[in-house]
């Protein structure tokens, strides 16, 4: 009888919290949110295929895409996981990058995006979304090829934040190249640039500031474990990122420092109308996972804060699917 | 299950075709992947269809994997003379990633399932198909295959909407 009248007192303590946290933040729109509690049917949850053919050029921008992929502008309820947290996040302005912006300051986390300079007109919307939220928003534009840059960058995003302890390592090339006889040494070498040595590049010139309780995250895929001929570069980067990830989960344990990664399965992001996909796999985007349909970046969202926040403190050397019923891990 | 003749002649096809030549080839990338991706979708769809009929009784999927069956053969050879006749790489054996994975989760199904995920496959796989070919209708620099992905837009366009209409008369899950 007490333990019923003390269950139920915490239920509604729980959701006077809950209640407060909802309506404490200023949302993008207007409509309720609607991806908290209760359930949703996963296949239907979001458009599925066929899309209308559509191609960008590369980086691509999700303010152009149709349908526009959903990064949790909307639905996206923060409720303090992160609270006077300070993150980095390549690739800030679209995509999963976006959707871990957009989720990290709805936790109370102020966030340096850093995005390609032709990425400015969705950078901005997600600048103005960090701010809506309460939080700081900075926007570092630039390209990662460079070690001078990516230094830059670090220092730069320590000096707006005030310190640094959550870097994602999300920003990536990737072009769909059927034939390895087509591939050249500068497409080769942009992959490589974007996808291993400038995450080599930040997360060294960051780690002498981080403290302990930081938290690294790379973007692995599908593809490290089961790669498309078509994406003979791009696959190989993510192999790549997975190992990385084990091998200094380890080196930085001692430190204190976690380190994981995600491996997303198809998700609807400007990478893959600009380039990244041929056009027939793009009107077919998704069409052969169990779901039936692409992952949306704001699917990936809460494993992002997951994998960043304190109660997931023992999680290192990890990787997070997000794969729509197909691929690993 | 019964092989058409067909599959039988175009499996023994796939078996002969060599892998294309390193290094030099007498084509441009964008013809070289056309092959490629007409090849495969060919393949697919008489390995889907053959599928089809080995599992389903449904009449009106039947019918359709039959008509896929010939069409798809018929385009397979045109496809193959004009590589030769081109002097073109053929096409290497094999279907596409994706089109493996519709092929497993097709393989699969048991009961009116079947029929479910072949339409709905099939509508997809044709839209895949015709964005491929109006590509290449568009700006393909081989006349011979640029007039064959032309005139492919009609038949690919019909199966399409014979794929949605079958779509649509499916029960629902």
């Amino acid at each position: 009888m007490e333990d019923a009248t003390r269950r139920q007192m915490m239920t509604a303590a729980t959701l006077g919290a809950a209640a407060s946290a909802i309506a404490a933040p200023v949302r993008a729109q207007a409509d309720p949110p609607s991806s908290r509690g209760g359930k949703q049917d996963p296949r239907t949850k979001y458009p599925k295929p066929p899309f209308k053919p559509q191609s960008q050029p590369w980086p691509g921008l999700a303010s152009k895409m149709e349908p526009r992929p959903d990064h949790g502008e909307a639905s996206y309820v923060g409720s303090g996981r992160l609270r006077g947290r300070k993150a980095l996040i390549t690739g800030g302005d679209s995509g999963m990058g976006r959707a871990a912006a957009i989720a990290f300051a709805r936790e109370g986390a102020d966030v340096v995006i850093n995005h390609l300079p032709e990425e400015e007109p969705d950078a901005r919307e997600v600048i103005a979304l960090i701010r809506q939220a309460g939080q700081k928003g900075v926007s570092l534009p630039g390209d990662l090829r460079t070690a001078t840059f990516c230094k830059e960058l670090v220092d730069r995003a320590i000096s707006a934040l005030g310190g640094l302890d959550i870097i994602v390592c999300n920003a990536a090339r990737q072009q769909s190249i059927p034939s390895i006889l087509d591939v050249t040494d500068e497409e080769f070498d942009r992959t490589m640039k974007t996808n291993i040595y400038a995450p080599f590049w930040i997360i060294r010139a960051a780690v002498p500031h981080l403290e302990p309780g930081s938290a690294i995250i790379g973007l692995a895929s599908e593809q490290a474990y089961n790669p498309d001929p078509d994406l003979y570069a791009y696959a190989q980067t993510k192999a790549a990122t997975m190992n990385y990830v084990k091998s200094l989960a380890k080196q930085l344990g001692p430190k204190g420092i976690r380190v994981n990664g995600v491996a997303p399965g198809p998700i609807w992001t400007p990478l893959q109308v600009s380039g990244g996909a041929s056009q027939a796999k793009l009107v077919t985007f998704g069409g052969t996972a169990p779901l039936g349909r692409p992952g949306q970046p704001a699917e990936l969202a809460g494993i992002f804060v997951r994998l960043a926040e304190d109660d997931g403190s023992y999680t290192t050397g990890n990787i997070y699917g997000a794969g729509g019923g197909q691929g690993q891990p | 299950m019964i092989l058409p003749q067909s599959m039988t002649l175009t499996a023994g096809a796939i078996l002969l075709a060599a892998f294309p030549g390193a290094a030099q080839t007498p084509e441009t990338r964008e013809t070289r992947e056309f092959v490629q991706a007409s090849a495969q979708s060919d393949t697919f769809e008489i390995l889907e269809a053959t599928s089809l009929l080995a599992l389903s009784k449904n009449p009106q999927t039947r019918a359709f994997a039959q008509h896929m069956i010939e069409n798809h053969s018929q385009s397979r050879d045109r496809l193959m003379a004009i590589v030769q006749q081109e002097g073109l790489s053929s096409p290497a054996p094999g279907i596409g990633n994706d089109q493996s994975q519709f092929l497993a989760a097709l393989q699969s199904q048991h009961g009116d399932s079947v029929d479910r995920i072949y339409v709905r496959q099939q509508s997809l796989a044709h839209r895949a198909a015709l964005a491929t070919v109006r590509g290449y209708a568009a700006s393909g620099d081989n006349k011979a295959l640029r007039a064959k992905a032309t005139s492919d837009q009609a038949p690919i366009s019909d199966h399409l909407r014979m794929a949605e209409e079958l779509e649509q008369s499916q029960p629902g899950d």
